[in-house]
């Protein structure tokens, strides 16, 4: 079993070198910014076109927001999100710490708690719910009072 | 050896394997090439590209950060996404989200529409097209395969039988 040979570019090394810190993590920001617009998207069903029809955009634009290379306003985030009815900091979560936001609602008597949560995008979508059941003994619902 | 794929370090991560070409008798990558044909005159945008390679290489070649379709159907020839305010192309070929292989590119002069239009464009693309028939013929041969998890080309990487 053949693997490549593994190749290190003194060109890119001292492309690396050059790029400061700041500007790195502007473009890192822009290509993270890309892949939660599109999540958030997918995960609503709407595509390039829908999304320029909410917007009244044309189908290119949405071709640039989701390329990585985009640099938004405000004003188009705010846009974006309102198509998309979700927060304007939505946009800038991590999809796993959106998912770990959740509503929770416990039900207890007295000798357990049961602890529903839904998570985030079910909100969004009815059909999505992703609702978890546990137990918990009577001690740990102390503790989440 | 005609030319060999070689595995770029800098780039390579957890979401995306990426490889570049080596001729044979050269000792530099044709991305090397690349880089040196256009840093004096666009610095800031190889800078630009550096970074997108990385984060490529840990988050996965995502389809919506390439313009496909720039070679034949089905060859997978496609570029990194530009748009109007940038000067350079960079071809690729791209393997899902999980493999890429770079290959070279150059300024995109505003005044043209498609790359046949610009003589070094053409060169470029159609290297990556006849780049991209020779592997897909040595994957259907079986000289070369994919790992298990489908990220790195494994198999004879010598292309030696490449015209």
């Amino acid at each position: 079993m053949n693997k490549a040979r593994v190749y290190t570019s003194n060109r890119i090394k001292k492309i690396r070198n050059r790029i400061s810190e700041v500007d790195r993590q502007k473009i890192q920001n822009k290509m993270n910014l890309s892949i939660r617009l599109y999540d958030l998207m997918k995960a609503r069903n709407i595509n390039n076109t829908r999304l320029a029809e909410l917007l009244n955009k044309n189908n290119s634009e949405v071709t640039r927001w989701l390329s990585g290379t985009h640099n938004f306003t405000t004003d188009s985030l705010t846009e974006i999100a309102c198509a998309l009815n979700i927060k304007l900091g939505d946009l800038f979560v991590s999809p796993s710490r959106v998912a770990s936001r959740a509503q929770i609602t416990l039900v207890t008597d007295n000798s357990a708690c049961r602890v529903y949560y839904r998570e985030e995008n079910s909100k969004y979508n009815p059909y999505q719910f992703n609702i978890i059941e546990r137990t918990h003994s009577i001690d740990e619902r102390k503790i989440t009072r | 050896m005609k030319y060999e794929i070689v595995n770029l370090q800098e780039y390579s991560g957890d979401g995306c394997t990426i490889y570049t070409i080596i001729w044979e008798n050269d000792s530099e990558s044709i991305y090397d090439k690349f880089i040196e044909e256009n840093d004096s005159s666009f610095p800031d945008e190889l800078n630009e590209l550096d970074v997108r390679l990385e984060v490529i290489g840990k988050k996965g070649a995502r389809e919506q950060w390439f313009k496909t379709k720039e070679g034949s159907p089905g060859d997978l020839v496609c570029a990194l996404y530009d748009d109007d305010e940038r000067n350079l192309r960079l071809y690729c070929i791209r393997f899902g989200s999980v493999a890429v292989i770079i290959g070279g590119g150059g300024p995109k002069p505003a005044n043209i529409k498609t790359w046949q239009d610009d003589p070094k464009l053409s060169a470029e693309v159609r290297a990556m097209i006849r780049l991209s028939k020779h592997i897909f013929q040595r994957l259907k041969d079986g000289n070369l395969y994919w790992s298990q998890d489908g990220k790195e080309l494994l198999g004879d990487l010598d292309m030696s039988d490449y015209e």
